[in-house]
C-alpha cells in the first residue's frame, strides 16, 4: 500500500474549498494543511460544516470551488490503495443494519490489508458484543463500540472520525480515548475527529481545527489557542462605548458588573477598559470551553440579570 | 471483491429461498390447472406470459430497489464504497449478488419445471418453452438493474434514460434473436446504474459513455413530450374553430366536419357509403357521377384491413396470437408446436394428450411412432378457429371431423394479408398485390381451392393501405382503396382509388385523386421541426426494432421524400438557436472545452431536445452566494489564524 | 500496536509506571482553569516538592505519561520541558527522565523577581475578598508548610 508522498508531506491538503447546497453555504473559502502525525480536532457548531468536510475530503461531495488532497490524492479520485490507508468512522457509527457483527467483520479483515485481529478484539471486548448480533439489533454505544474497533484495527494511515465518542458511556468512551491516543502515539496515524466535548479536545487534540459557519476559525493547538483569550470582570463600563473595545467577543452584564471576554489582547485591555472609565477590572481565568463558547458565539450587550 | 457479494447473498439468502419455493408452487399450480406453457383458452394465449413476465420484472425491480436502497443514506453510501476496490468493482460485487438471487427465484424453478415437463409430461416441449426461462430472467434482470438505477440516482432524468430499453423491449423481435434486443437493454441499463456507484453521485456526470446513454433516451423522452405538446396546440386549435361552428350553428359537428373534402383526414373519417361517395366526388367526370348514382350507398361493406401479425417460427411465447385451435364439443384444445410443425391436442378436463393434428388431419398416436401427420410449413395463425392461414394457403378448419380442408391458395410468391372475410354479397381477401373478391354462390357448395370472381390490383403498398369499400353494382362491384400518408409525414402519397368491376369480373379504374393535407403543414412536419435527427432516427429505430408493423418506415422512404423547404428551413433555425443557448449556457458550467463543443455540436445536431437534455443533465452548479463573514468587528490578528 | 503490553520501543510502559510505591499522582481535572501542562507541571512539582518522587527516580516516558492520563503528547511533552528549564527533572538520552538533585537554577534576584510576581498576584486576588493580613499570611502558612522544606544545601546555597 505504497504511495507518493506529497511534495509538502501534508496529510490533507485543503485550499480555497467553498461548498454550497442551495443558497446554504456549508464551506467559505476553507483553506487547511495538516501534516502526518498527531490528533486534529474540528470543533465547530452544529452546521458549521464539518461532515460536510469530511465528505468533500473523501470524495463523496464535489466542493463549489477549491481543492483537497489527501494522502497526496486529489480526493475527488482517491485510488483504491489510498483508500486502504483511510479509515473512517461515520456520523452516528452508521453501519449497514442488516449485517452481522462476524459478517461485518469478515468483510473489513477481507479488504484492508492492514487488519489487526487483536485491535479489533481488544476494542470489542470492550462492549458486550455477539458475533451473530446483527447491527440494527446493537445498541448505540455498541454500534459506535463495533463501528471503532472496525475503523481501529485497519491500521490506517489516517483516521477520520465524526463524533466518535457521542453516546458512549463513560468507560467505553475512555477506553475509545485511549484508543485513539494508543493508534496516534504507537502507530503514526494521523488522527482527524469532530466531536463536542471540548474536554477531549482539550486533553488528547494536538491541534483544534475551529469551524465558524464554513470559515476557518483558529488552527492551532488547544492551549495557545486558549491563552488569546482573557476573561475580564469590571464595573461602571459605559455601554455604549463597548463597541470600541478591540477583540472584545462576549460581554454581558450581570446586575452592575461586565463580564467581558476579549481576544489577543492580554492585559493590555486593562488600561483601556479603565480609560473609558472601568473600575474594580479583574482577570478571571477561563477555560477552553468558555474560550470556544466565546469564539463561536459572540454577543455583546446582553443584559443577564 | 467476492466476499462483499458474499455478505449481499447472504442478506437475501432467505427471501431468496422462500421467493423461490414460492415461484415453484405457482408454476406447478399453473401445470396442475393446464394454463403452463398451454392456454387453456385462445383468449389466454399471450396474457398469462405477459401477465408473469411482468411480475417478474416487478420482482427484479423490487430486489434492486430494496438493495440499492439500503445504502442511500450518506453514511452506508461511504461505508460502502470507501473501501480498497474500485467503484466498479463495488457494483460488480452487488450485480453479481443480485443476478444469483434472481437466478435461484426466477430461472431456475423455470427451467426445472420446463425440463421436467419435457422428461416426464405428456405434452410437446418446443424449444421456445426452454427459450422462457432465459427471457423471464432476462425480463427481471431488467427490472434488477432498473430499480438500481431508481433508487440509486439522484436524478429524475434516471426515469426518461429507463423509457428508450422499455421501447426496445415491446418490440416483436422473433426466434432467439429476441434475446438480443434484451441483451442491449440489460448493457444499456447496467452502463447507467453502474455509473451510479461512485462516491459522489450528487455530482454531474461527465464520463462520454454514461452521459451519452443517459442523455439520448431522455433527449428522445423530451422529443416524445415537444410531440405531445405540439399535437395539442393543434388539438386547442382545432378545438377553438369546433367551439366557434357549434356557437354559430348551434349544432354538434363531428370532427370530420372539420376536414376539407379531399383531404385524407377526410377520408379516414368518413365511414361506409360516404367514404365511397367521396372518393367518386372527387373525380367530377360523367362516369363517376355516373357510377355513383347506380351504387346503392347502404349497401357498401368497409373492409378495414385488419393488422394481424403473422406469426414467426420460435417468437418468444407472450406474442402467441392464433396459435390455438378449440374443439368445445370434444373439450379438446390444440396447441402449435413450432419445433414440430403440428398442433398437439390435450384435454381441457385430464390433461391427457389426444393426439396430433396435421394439415392432413388428426393422428391419435400420442407418440408419433406408427403415423405421421403432414406438417404445416409454416407457423400458421388461427382466425376465430375457422380458418388457418400461413402464407399461401387458407384451410377451413372442420371441428366436426377434426381436418383442414384447403379454402384458397394463392399463386407464386404472392404471400396473403387477410383472412377470408365472408359477407352478405360477397367473400373478400387480400394479398400483397391484390384484393380478392369471391362470389358466395360459388362457395358454399365448393370445396378445395377458390378461384375468385374477380381482383383488383392493389398499386399502393400494404403497410399504408388505410381501407378498402366494396359496394355490390349491377352484378359486379365497385371497390374503392384508400391509401394513407404514412406516419403523417407524407412519405408515401395518399391517395383514392375507386374501381369497378363488372359482371365478368373485369376491374376497371374509375378515378385515382391524390388526397391532400388535413392538418396543417406545420403541425405534420412538428417533430421534424423540432428535431430533424431523432424524428429521423425514431422512424427508422420503430422500423428496425418492429420489422413486421403494419406502417414500416424505410430509409429510403425518408430520403425520397424530405420535407418541404420551409419546413427544412424551420428546423435549421430551431436546430440553430438551441445550439446558440447551449453555447450560452455551457460557459456557466465547470466543463472542459471539449466537452462544452461536444455539447453544443450534440444540440445542433438534435435540435430542441438536445438543448434541452442539457438543462437536465447538467444542471446550474451551486451559486456560492456569498454569505456576510461573521460579525468580527475588530480581531487583531484575526486574518493569520491559519499560520 | 494498540495494545499498551504489546512490545514497543519505549523501555517504560504505562503498565510498568503504577508500580507500587511508585505512584504518580497527578490529576486533570476537566473545567480547571490551568492548562493541562500546567496542571501537570504543578502536580509534578508537588510530587518532587513532597518527596514522593526522589532526586533519581525514574519519571514516565512522555508516551507512557501521555497514556496514563489520556492526554495528547505534545502536551506532556511541553510539561517536561517546561519542568527540565526549571531544572527540576533532567532526560538522559536513551535512558529516561529522573527527577533531579535539587538545586537551584536561578539567581537570587530572579527568585525574588517571582516571588513578588506570585505575591502581588495573590494580593490582586485577595484584595477584593476583604480578609485581613494576618488571616492570609496564616493560610498562606498553613498551605506553604508542608511543601517547603528547606534542606541544609538549600539553606547553605541561599
Amino acid at each position: 500500500m505504497k504511495h507518493d508522498q506529497p511534495e509538502a508531506d501534508l496529510a490533507i491538503e485543503i485550499h480555497g474549498l467553498s461548498k454550497s447546497y442551495g443558497a446554504k453555504q456549508a464551506l467559505a473559502d476553507l483553506s487547511l494543511a495538516i501534516p502526518y502525525g498527531g490528533i486534529h480536532a474540528v470543533v465547530g457548531r452544529n452546521g458549521a460544516g464539518k461532515s460536510t468536510l469530511f465528505h468533500i475530503m473523501l470524495g463523496f461531495a464535489e466542493p463549489s470551488t477549491g481543492s483537497a488532497r489527501v494522502l497526496g490524492q486529489p480526493s475527488h479520485a482517491l485510488s483504491p490503495s489510498v483508500r486502504g490507508d483511510i479509515a473512517v468512522v461515520n456520523e452516528e457509527h452508521a453501519l449497514p443494519p442488516w449485517q452481522s457483527v462476524e459478517r461485518l467483520c469478515a468483510l473489513e479483515q477481507n479488504h484492508y490489508r492492514g487488519w489487526d485481529q487483536a485491535i479489533y478484539e481488544r476494542i470489542i471486548g470492550l462492549f458486550d458484543l455477539h458475533r451473530e448480533q446483527r447491527v440494527h439489533q446493537l445498541s448505540r454505544g455498541e454500534r459506535a463500540g463495533l463501528a471503532i474497533a472496525l475503523a481501529m484495527a485497519k491500521r490506517p494511515k489516517l483516521l477520520v472520525l465524526d463524533e466518535p465518542t457521542l453516546g458512549l458511556d463513560v468507560v467505553a468512551n475512555q477506553a475509545i480515548l485511549e484508543s485513539l491516543l494508543l493508534a496516534s502515539t504507537l502507530q503514526d496515524c494521523t488522527l482527524v475527529f469532530s466531536t463536542h466535548q471540548m474536554n477531549e479536545v482539550e486533553r488528547i487534540a494536538d491541534n483544534l481545527i475551529l469551524l465558524d459557519r464554513g470559515r476557518l476559525g483558529a488552527y492551532e493547538s488547544p492551549d495557545s489557542f486558549r491563552t488569546r483569550f482573557g476573561a475580564w470582570t469590571a464595573a461602571d463600563l459605559p455601554i455604549d462605548r463597548l463597541q470600541e473595545i478591540e477583540g472584545l467577543l462576549q460581554h454581558r452584564m450581570i446586575e452592575d458588573r461586565h463580564q467581558l471576554v476579549v481576544i489577543d489582547r492580554g492585559p493590555t485591555v486593562v488600561p483601556e477598559l479603565e480609560s473609558m472609565g472601568a473600575t474594580q477590572v479583574t482577570e478571571d481565568p477561563i477555560t477552553f470551553d468558555r474560550a470556544v463558547n466565546a469564539f463561536l458565539h459572540r454577543r455583546i450587550g446582553e443584559r443577564v440579570l | 471483491m467476492w466476499i462483499l457479494a458474499r455478505n449481499e447473498w447472504s442478506r437475501f439468502r432467505r427471501w431468496t429461498t422462500l421467493f423461490a419455493l414460492a415461484h415453484l408452487m405457482v408454476l406447478l399450480v399453473q401445470e396442475i390447472s393446464g394454463s403452463l406453457f398451454h392456454p387453456a383458452s385462445a383468449g389466454l394465449d399471450s396474457g398469462l406470459l405477459r401477465y408473469s413476465l411482468a411480475m417478474y420484472a416487478l420482482l427484479g425491480l423490487t430486489l434492486g430497489w430494496l438493495q440499492m436502497r439500503g445504502y442511500r443514506h450518506p453514511a452506508l453510501w461511504v461505508f460502502l464504497m470507501h473501501r480498497p476496490l474500485a467503484p466498479h468493482q463495488i457494483f460488480l460485487a452487488l450485480v453479481a449478488s443480485g443476478t444469483l438471487v434472481l437466478s435461484v427465484v426466477v430461472a431456475l424453478p423455470l427451467a426445472a419445471v420446463t425440463f421436467v415437463l419435457d422428461q416426464a409430461g405428456t405434452r410437446w416441449i418446443d424449444l421456445r418453452h426452454y427459450g422462457m426461462t432465459p427471457f423471464a430472467f432476462g425480463t427481471s434482470m431488467t427490472g434488477y438493474l432498473l430499480g438500481c438505477l431508481f433508487a440509486l440516482s439522484t436524478r429524475w432524468t434516471a426515469l426518461a434514460a429507463a423509457l428508450l430499453p422499455m421501447f426496445f423491449l415491446s418490440r416483436s423481435a422473433v426466434g432467439w434473436w429476441s434475446l438480443a434486443p434484451l441483451l442491449v437493454v440489460v448493457s444499456w441499463l447496467g452502463v447507467l446504474a453502474g455509473a451510479q456507484v461512485r462516491p459522489d453521485r450528487q455530482s454531474p456526470e461527465r464520463r462520454a459513455l454514461p452521459l451519452a446513454l443517459t442523455a439520448l433516451p431522455l433527449q428522445y423522452a423530451l422529443f416524445w413530450c415537444l410531440m405531445f405538446a405540439g399535437l395539442m396546440l393543434y388539438t386547442a386549435r382545432v378545438a377553438v374553430v369546433e367551439a366557434g361552428w357549434n356557437v354559430r350553428g348551434f349544432a354538434a359537428h363531428s370532427w370530420n366536419d372539420y376536414f376539407a373534402d379531399g383531404t385524407f383526414d377526410r377520408a379516414q373519417y368518413l365511414f361506409d357509403g360516404d367514404a365511397m361517395a367521396h372518393g367518386l366526388e372527387l373525380d367530377p367526370s360523367d362516369r363517376s357521377r355516373d357510377l355513383l348514382a347506380r351504387i346503392d350507398l347502404d349497401r357498401v361493406v368497409e373492409l378495414v384491413p385488419r393488422r394481424w401479425r403473422a406469426p414467426a417460427r420460435h417468437q418468444p411465447m407472450f406474442l402467441d396470437e392464433g396459435q390455438l385451435l378449440e374443439d368445445s364439443s370434444r373439450d379438446r384444445h390444440f396447441a402449435f408446436s413450432h419445433d414440430l410443425g403440428l398442433f398437439q391436442g390435450w384435454s381441457v378436463r385430464t390433461l391427457s394428450a389426444v393426439g396430433w393434428l396435421g394439415v392432413s388431419g388428426l393422428v391419435s398416436d400420442t407418440e408419433l411412432t406408427t403415423e405421421n401427420p403432414t406438417r404445416f410449413e409454416e407457423v400458421p395463425y388461427v382466425f376465430e378457429n375457422r380458418q388457418v392461414l400461413t402464407g399461401r394457403r387458407i384451410y377451413r378448419f372442420d371441428s366436426e371431423h377434426m381436418r383442414f380442408d384447403l379454402w384458397f391458395e394463392s399463386a407464386g410468391d404472392e404471400r396473403l394479408a387477410a383472412p377470408i372475410s365472408e359477407h352478405a354479397d360477397f367473400l373478400a381477401t387480400w394479398t400483397d398485390r391484390r384484393l380478392l373478391l369471391f362470389l358466395p354462390a360459388a362457395t358454399s357448395a365448393h370445396r378445395g381451392n377458390l378461384s375468385p370472381f374477380a381482383s383488383v390490383p392493389l398499386s399502393g403498398q400494404l403497410r399504408n393501405l388505410e381501407k378498402i369499400l366494396v359496394a355490390p353494382v349491377d352484378g359486379g362491384f365497385a371497390v374503392s382503396v384508400v391509401y394513407g400518408t404514412l406516419s403523417s409525414r407524407d412519405l408515401l402519397p395518399a391517395r383514392q382509388q375507386v374501381f369497378e368491376v363488372d359482371a365478368n369480373g373485369r376491374a376497371d379504374l374509375v378515378t385515382d385523386t391524390p388526397l391532400g393535407h388535413g392538418p396543417p403543414a406545420w403541425s405534420r412536419h412538428w417533430g421534424f421541426i423540432m428535431s430533424p435527427f431523432l424524428r429521423s432516427l425514431h422512424d427508422v429505430i420503430w422500423t428496425a426494432v418492429a420489422p413486421r408493423r403494419s406502417e414500416p418506415v424505410r430509409l429510403g422512404d425518408l430520403l425520397q421524400r424530405p420535407p418541404p423547404a420551409k419546413v427544412l428551413g424551420l428546423a435549421a433555425w430551431v436546430a440553430a438557436c438551441s445550439a446558440a443557448m447551449t453555447a450560452w449556457l455551457v460557459r456557466r458550467r465547470r466543463l472542459r472545452g471539449r466537452e462544452r463543443w461536444a455539447w453544443v455540436l450534440a444540440a445542433a445536431l438534435t435540435g430542441l431536445p438536445g438543448f434541452l437534455s442539457f438543462l437536465f443533465v447538467m444542471p446550474a452548479p451551486d451559486r456560492a452566494r456569498a454569505e456576510p463573514p461573521p460579525p468580527r468587528a475588530r480581531l487583531p490578528g484575526a486574518a493569520d489564524v491559519t499560520s | 500496536m494498540c495494545s499498551d503490553t504489546r512490545d514497543t520501543d519505549e523501555p517504560h510502559s504505562s503498565s510498568q509506571l503504577l508500580r507500587p510505591g511508585e505512584v504518580l499522582v497527578i490529576e486533570i481535572t476537566p473545567g480547571d482553569p490551568r492548562p493541562i501542562f500546567r496542571q501537570i507541571v504543578d502536580g509534578l512539582r508537588r510530587s518532587i516538592a513532597r518527596g514522593a518522587l526522589p532526586p533519581g527516580s525514574r519519571l514516565p516516558s512522555v508516551r507512557g505519561l501521555a497514556l496514563q492520563l489520556r492526554i495528547s503528547l505534545n502536551t506532556v511533552a511541553k510539561a517536561y520541558t517546561q519542568l527540565i528549564e526549571e531544572g527540576l527533572i533532567e532526560s538522559r538520552k536513551g535512558v529516561g527522565v529522573f527527577v533531579c538533585e535539587p538545586k537551584q537554577r536561578l539567581s537570587e534576584a530572579e527568585r525574588l523577581r517571582r516571588l513578588d510576581e506570585a505575591i502581588e498576584s495573590l494580593v490582586n486576588a485577595t484584595l477584593s475578598l476583604g480578609f485581613d493580613t494576618e488571616t492570609i499570611v496564616e493560610r498562606l502558612r498553613t498551605a506553604h508548610a508542608p511543601l517547603a522544606q528547606p534542606t541544609p544545601d538549600d539553606t547553605k546555597q541561599s
